[in-house]
């Protein structure tokens, strides 16, 4: 079953998961994707270069994302390579979001306000 | 300007495989962290992450995921066919050596069920693999129990039906293996 093909990727290290949640608003270049992850966590995640392209390797590997040959723009620089969120890639961080999320909503039932 | 330079010289200090695939990739993002941030606040944070993932990507080639996960294949199979061949020479303690092919099997059940299910691969090596370790077993029982006289006639019978057993299995599987068409790689497998 798909579902359990992509919880079998569970827990998602949190690089690995950053840049999939990266990829998931399109495709994108390494440079792009590490200031996106930056962003989105509120400068909380930083990664260097190795780190960026170390994760793109095992995430490729993985086949939770592609190397894309489209380009944005004609003006675009070539050498940059794209990647993309695969299916199994997009499976994978909907379910990782979903474990998190009851995580989230277990966490906040025992320490709501009233209860310490 | 020498800090690309620098750091592209730096990069040798990857191994081959990752430097091959991204060294390029690695120096225009350093050049675009110098553009957009300036060349200390660029260094900080690509000194750092040389610092921590030279080493770590070292490691990782001499020892990569994939040839983990064959060691710890070969040790439980391993484990488990010295178990039974020890078990069939006589002595119950070989039964040990299965629990311990057992206890690593079920602690390192998803990395193993990982390496079994390469579907990109198709069956081939599979039934490949199925076929060699069941030549082992016909290989064992033939060299411990026929070689020694001192079985009963009941011994003798329960080792030849384990022996022909495994015999035919082996073959029937490299058969199998020999009829099945390799599968070409996927684009995963090959990208970069």
């Amino acid at each position: 079953m798909d579902d359990e093909e992509a919880w079998s990727y569970l827990p998602l290290p949190q690089t690995q998961f950053h840049v999939l949640v990266a990829l998931s608003q399109g495709e994108s270049h390494g440079y792009a994707i590490m200031s996106s992850v930056e962003q989105s966590s509120g400068g909380v995640v930083r990664m260097g270069p190795a780190t960026l392209y170390g994760t793109l390797q095992r995430l490729t590997d993985a086949g939770l994302i592609e190397e894309s040959d489209q380009r944005p723009s004609v003006d675009d620089d070539q050498r940059r390579r794209y990647y993309r969120l695969t299916g199994l890639g997009r499976r994978v961080c909907r379910a990782e979001a979903d474990r998190l999320a009851d995580l989230v909503s277990i966490t906040r039932t025992n320490l709501r306000p009233g209860l310490i | 300007m020498a800090a690309p330079s620098i750091y592209r010289a730096l990069t040798l200090l990857y191994p081959r495989t990752f430097r091959a695939r991204y060294r390029e990739d690695l120096i225009r993002h350093h050049a675009d962290l110098v553009d957009n941030f300036g060349c200390a606040a660029a260094w900080r944070r690509t000194g750092l992450d040389l610092i921590i993932t030279v080493p770590t990507y070292r490691l990782e080639s001499m020892m990569s995921a994939r040839s983990a996960t064959i060691v710890l294949n070969l040790v439980v199979v391993a484990f488990a066919a010295s178990s039974i061949a020890i078990m069939l020479v006589g002595f119950p303690l070989g039964g040990v050596l299965l629990g311990v092919a057992s206890i690593i099997a079920i602690t390192q059940r998803t990395t193993i069920a990982r390496s079994l299910r390469q579907p990109r691969r198709g069956p081939r090596g599979p039934r490949l693999a199925a076929s060699a370790v069941c030549a082992a077993i016909a290989a064992g029982v033939f060299l411990v129990a026929f070689n020694d006289d001192e079985w009963g006639e009941t011994g003798t019978l329960i080792y030849s039906i384990v022996f022909l057993a495994a015999a035919v299995a082996s073959v029937g599987l490299l058969a199998a293996a020999l009829a099945t068409r390799r599968r070409p790689p996927t684009g995963a497998m090959i990208a970069g």
